[in-house]
């Protein structure tokens, strides 16, 4: 079974259980003022009515240091440092773990801010590793979408006044992501990466543009041995952000000159020759849909 | 002592935590320690993932602007600059000049989140408490004296000003001091903040002070058990012409904009952030802000409106000099007291001279700054509300 967790600002930052993928609820909540409505309720008929309609929502976990609602201790760095932007690791047991951070909200909060959170997916069985190696390449290699994606589907609800997961679209989503995508691969600009999480490893790595591998080594606890794929975000061939792929392939094309002038092989030139290609059918596909 | 000394900024969230580490760096590099020391930051500002770490001076920026854009603004407003999210270093290097004698002193400035004592963060927040030697605990002073003031205390009742203040918790981290069978001296500096309306008062700021010795007497006894542990209550004003006012219900005013912080003035109109008083359009609504829920708790923390002083929006810190002051002479007797035991004997004669020699702080130069600063009253051990209870 998939958990997902997340750690989003609502008045402050919360770590939370935000459902998993057996459940059938349509949204799961975070009602902050749930308990001072049940207080209230004591003796007002009208907060003791709301809040008897707010309880019988699914709700999210509050995480605790006492109660990790299945989390693993192991998984506490995802939460607590940075140093990655997506990192698909082993845990702890059969637990494995695929986390996204600093995914902006489409909201701003009311100071007109968006503050960034993270999503964590763990799965607890060893059923789970193949979605979570499908998921894990699909969510490199489109990055934006999955935010975006992901964005859509929690926010605050000012009816209920509190936070919203969209739990069945999020199931439905994961779904569709590894039905259709039966790839584990990433296309990079040093060739593509396979992906497959093993016990005591590290299946994927992204750094963030910037960030060497040093940091996010520190930062998580790494063991740097243990590290089966590392890559940075800008080398990615990104399929869902043109401006990036326009960036890698020029880079990519600086690269090729300077190979071909030191006589190296062919090889990325059949890269190069194989993005454009893709560019050109996006093209063609654009202009044939209008 | 050749490790940096260790401070740790504790405090509820959106308490001040930032700000007046801002300005004790302020303070530090430009006020009378620079009689005796040459002062550097040193922090290198890192990034985690998206978050960059700010300047310090940065902070003190935001509050000279505040300052600035409510210059001719009468009007009573919420103040909220932007929030802390992570958990950062900052570095102060302090050297006698023309010697080869320094030393630094690291703080440590986290999110209110990490002083939640059954959060997610707690652990780590337990090995920050044992591994450091200072600790700032940042009061944010109108929910210290809201349940004491006559005008405030329905408002603002007991139950809300410990939980904005997390003073159970803070009690909780605190027993996680650790001093090495009494060998280690400890400093705790209870600081409150946001304090400008009970300086203008007559013995306004001993009566946050008094106030202060009650909601934290627990805190206090405990700490007394440690044998080289100094306890300082140090009122501070980090802007000077931000003043609080009042107490207002939090609620959320769902304009066609977007939400907005506000408070009720009556059914039909409501008070922005800004202070003007707007009229509710057909299809707006205002809600009860559910982010002031207190973390944990069932209570709502009501929002605290300020103004700037009629007439006067200068920049006046006041008493912000005095905390970087205490530290350092509580670093400087700590480190006396550290070389006064390892020097006893023939060996710590040679123990001594080689470290003269080699670069840090002697005790004899040491004892000289200490009551060079003391006999000129540089720093002060009273008035305005500074009280110190314990000293070794």
């Amino acid at each position: 079974m998939l958990r997902y967790y997340s750690y989003y600002s609502v008045g402050g930052y919360k770590d939370l259980l935000l459902g998993d993928s057996a459940s059938g609820d349509e949204s799961t909540y975070f009602l902050p003022m749930l308990p001072v409505l049940e207080e209230r309720g004591a003796t007002d008929a009208t907060s003791q009515q709301r809040a008897e309609e707010l309880r019988k929502l699914p709700a999210m976990r509050l995480l605790t240091s006492d109660d990790g609602h299945g989390l693993p201790s192991s998984a506490r760095y995802l939460f607590s440092h940075a140093g990655y932007k997506l990192l698909y690791r082993h845990l702890e047991g059969d637990k494995y773990a695929i986390a996204l951070r600093d995914i902006y909200p489409d909201d701003k909060d009311e100071n007109g801010r968006s503050i960034p959170f993270l999503v964590v997916i763990m799965g607890d069985t060893t059923a789970d590793l193949r979605t979570l190696d499908t998921l894990a390449a699909y969510m490199a290699s489109n990055i934006v979408t999955a935010e975006r994606t992901i964005s859509s589907m929690i926010g605050m609800d000012y009816d209920k006044n509190g936070l919203r997961f969209d739990l069945r679209k999020f199931n439905q989503w994961i779904d569709t992501v590894t039905k259709s995508s039966k790839s584990c691969t990433i296309a990079t600009i040093n060739g593509n990466i396979t992906i497959h999480a093993s016990r005591n490893q590290t299946a994927l790595l992204v750094l963030p543009g910037g960030i060497p591998i040093k940091t996010a080594i520190a930062e998580q606890r790494l063991n740097a041995g243990t590290i089966s794929e590392t890559v940075c975000i800008d080398d990615i061939v990104a399929h869902d952000n043109p401006g990036q792929l326009v960036n890698t392939v020029a880079r990519l094309a600086t690269m090729l000159k300077e190979e071909r002038s030191r006589n190296k092989t062919l090889k990325r030139g059949l890269v190069l020759a194989a993005i454009c290609g893709f560019l050109i059918g996006v093209m063609i596909a654009s202009c044939c849909s209008h | 002592m050749s490790q940096p000394l260790k401070v740790l900024m504790m405090g509820g969230r959106r308490c001040g935590k930032t700000s007046a580490l801002a300005s004790l760096f302020e303070q530090a590099k430009n006020g009378p320690i620079n009689n005796y020391f040459t002062v550097a930051d040193r922090t290198i500002l890192e990034t985690k993932g998206i978050e960059r770490q700010e300047s310090l001076s940065n902070k003190t920026l935001e509050l000279t602007n505040m300052l600035e854009t409510n210059k001719d603004n009468s009007n009573v407003f919420l103040v909220d600059q932007a929030p802390t999210m992570n958990s950062w270093l900052y570095k102060l290097h302090l050297q006698i000049p023309g010697k080869k004698r320094e030393m630094d002193i690291e703080f440590r400035d986290s999110a209110g989140e990490f002083f939640e004592a059954s959060g997610q963060h707690a652990r780590e927040t337990e090995e920050y408490v044992r591994d450091c030697d200072v600790f700032v605990i940042v009061i944010d002073t109108p929910y210290l004296m809201g349940p004491y003031d006559e005008a405030t205390k329905e408002i603002c009742r007991e139950s809300i000003g410990l939980g904005v203040n997390r003073v159970k918790d803070i009690q909780d981290f605190l027993t996680h001091i650790t001093d090495n069978d009494g060998k280690d001296a400890k400093m705790v500096i209870f600081v409150p903040l946001k304090c400008e309306k009970w300086a203008k008062e007559p013995g306004g700021l001993n009566r946050v002070t008094q106030r202060v010795k009650e909601v934290y007497a627990t805190h206090i006894k405990n700490l007394s058990a440690y044998s080289k542990m100094n306890i300082t209550i140090m009122p501070m004003l980090t802007a000077g012409n931000i003043n609080f006012v009042e107490f207002h219900d939090a609620y959320i005013y769902h304009s066609i904009e977007g939400p907005k912080r506000c408070c009720r003035i009556d059914a039909d109109k409501i008070r922005t952030e800004f202070g003007e008083i707007e009229p509710l359009m057909p299809g707006e609504t205002v809600t009860e802000d559910s982010k002031a829920v207190i973390a944990g708790t069932s209570l709502m923390r009501p929002y605290c409106w300020y103004q700037i002083t009629p007439g006067d929006n200068s920049y006046a810190p006041r008493n912000c000099d005095q905390l970087p002051l205490h530290i350092i002479r509580f670093m400087l007797a700590k480190l006396i007291d550290a070389q006064t035991n390892e020097y006893k004997g023939f060996f710590g004669s040679i123990l001594k001279f080689l470290r003269s020699v080699f670069g840090t702080m002697d005790i004899d130069e040491l004892r000289d700054i200490i009551g060079d600063m003391q006999s000129k009253g540089i720093i002060k051990d009273k008035g305005e509300g500074i009280e110190i209870i314990k000293r070794f």
